[in-house]
């Protein structure tokens, strides 16, 4: 996959690059952007063909406003994890469903056998997890936890106070550790 | 306690790997879709350009006549020469601009007799 060449130039700066017509800016951001943007589209929603289109959709529209963009007024990334975290909610509140009904309940021990589960990637039992929290719990936890991203920040991207964020990223990981609990021997974690 | 903490761990650790997981990267094609979306949906500098303005005739002589330092100094000459005009009439008349150019009206006090009034005849 070819490399990001503007590697210290910022998000902001390419946009500007970008609107101005500059070709090698706009592979840059995008190279950038992209594994971004559809990384956490897919573990929102837990299906690849549904996060491509989030991703899709989220980069068309900055690419759209990358003309009127006021550089310096709001991070690149906020602003499309924004996007992001909205089209996702719109599709899981269209009842999309079909991936959550695909994962198996990881706590239905009787009739999902150790075999079963050994199969299973450690990235998988995670993903299952998440997918068995509240929509913006699971946003909430991934934007802290695995995008790394502050809490201000993430309230700007749910539109919601730091301190909700606060609530949601302490429960949604509560709730995942109380998941995954009972499958720390998959999870190659012993209490020995 | 510890087994609060051995559950932190393994979150931690969980979500460390999930960072480079493959499941969540971008294929090559849908990758080379996207750049493809991005060239394609990129202003062009020509159609950035703003549209040259069609000048009309009062624009446009502004312009011919030095922009405003041109015209400022053009309209500066003008008031000047209507307030000669009003002012100085008598001395750019013809006769006036005459004694200007030609010298032969001059008048000396030899010229006037006793009573101060011009001779004309010769001695």
């Amino acid at each position: 996959m070819p490399r990001d060449t503007f590697q210290d130039v910022s998000d902001d700066a390419l946009l500007v690059l970008y609107a101005n017509g500059d070709a090698s800016a706009a592979r840059a951001l995008t190279l950038r952007l992209t594994p971004k943007v559809f990384g956490h589209a897919f573990r929102v929603l837990g299906d690849r063909a549904e996060a491509e289109d989030v991703a899709q959709e989220a980069l068309i529209r900055l690419w759209k406003q990358a003309t009127d963009w006021r550089q310096g007024e709001a991070k690149v990334t906020t602003w499309l994890y924004r996007v992001v975290a909205n089209l996702c909610t719109d599709r899981l509140r269209k009842g999309r469903g079909v991936a959550l009904d695909a994962i198996p309940e990881p706590e239905d021990d009787a009739e999902s056998p150790a075999e079963a589960m050994q199969q299973k990637s450690r990235q998988a039992a995670l993903q299952e997890a998440l997918m068995e929290l509240p929509d913006r719990q699971r946003q909430a936890v991934l934007l802290r936890h695995i995008e790394g991203m502050s809490n201000p920040e993430i309230a700007q991207i749910m539109d919601i106070g730091v301190e909700a964020v606060e609530s949601l990223t302490a429960r949604g990981k509560r709730a995942l550790a109380k998941i995954l609990a009972g499958r720390k021997d998959e999870l190659g974690y012993s209490d020995d | 306690m510890t087994e609060k903490n051995d559950m932190d761990a393994l979150l931690n650790d969980l979500f460390a790997e999930a960072k480079d997981a493959p499941e969540a990267q971008v294929s090559d094609d849908f990758m080379a879709r996207m750049l493809a979306e991005a060239e394609a949906h990129q202003p062009q500098p020509a159609a950035m350009a703003a549209p040259v303005a069609e000048r009309g005739f009062l624009a446009s002589l502004f312009e011919t006549l030095g922009g405003w330092q041109g015209t400022g100094g053009l309209i500066a000459a003008t008031m000047a020469s209507v307030f000669i005009g009003f002012s100085g009439a008598e001395a750019l008349t013809l006769d006036g601009l005459q004694t200007v150019i030609t010298g032969d009206t001059e008048s000396y006090i030899s010229d006037l007799s006793g009573g101060f009034t011009f001779s004309t005849e010769a001695e």
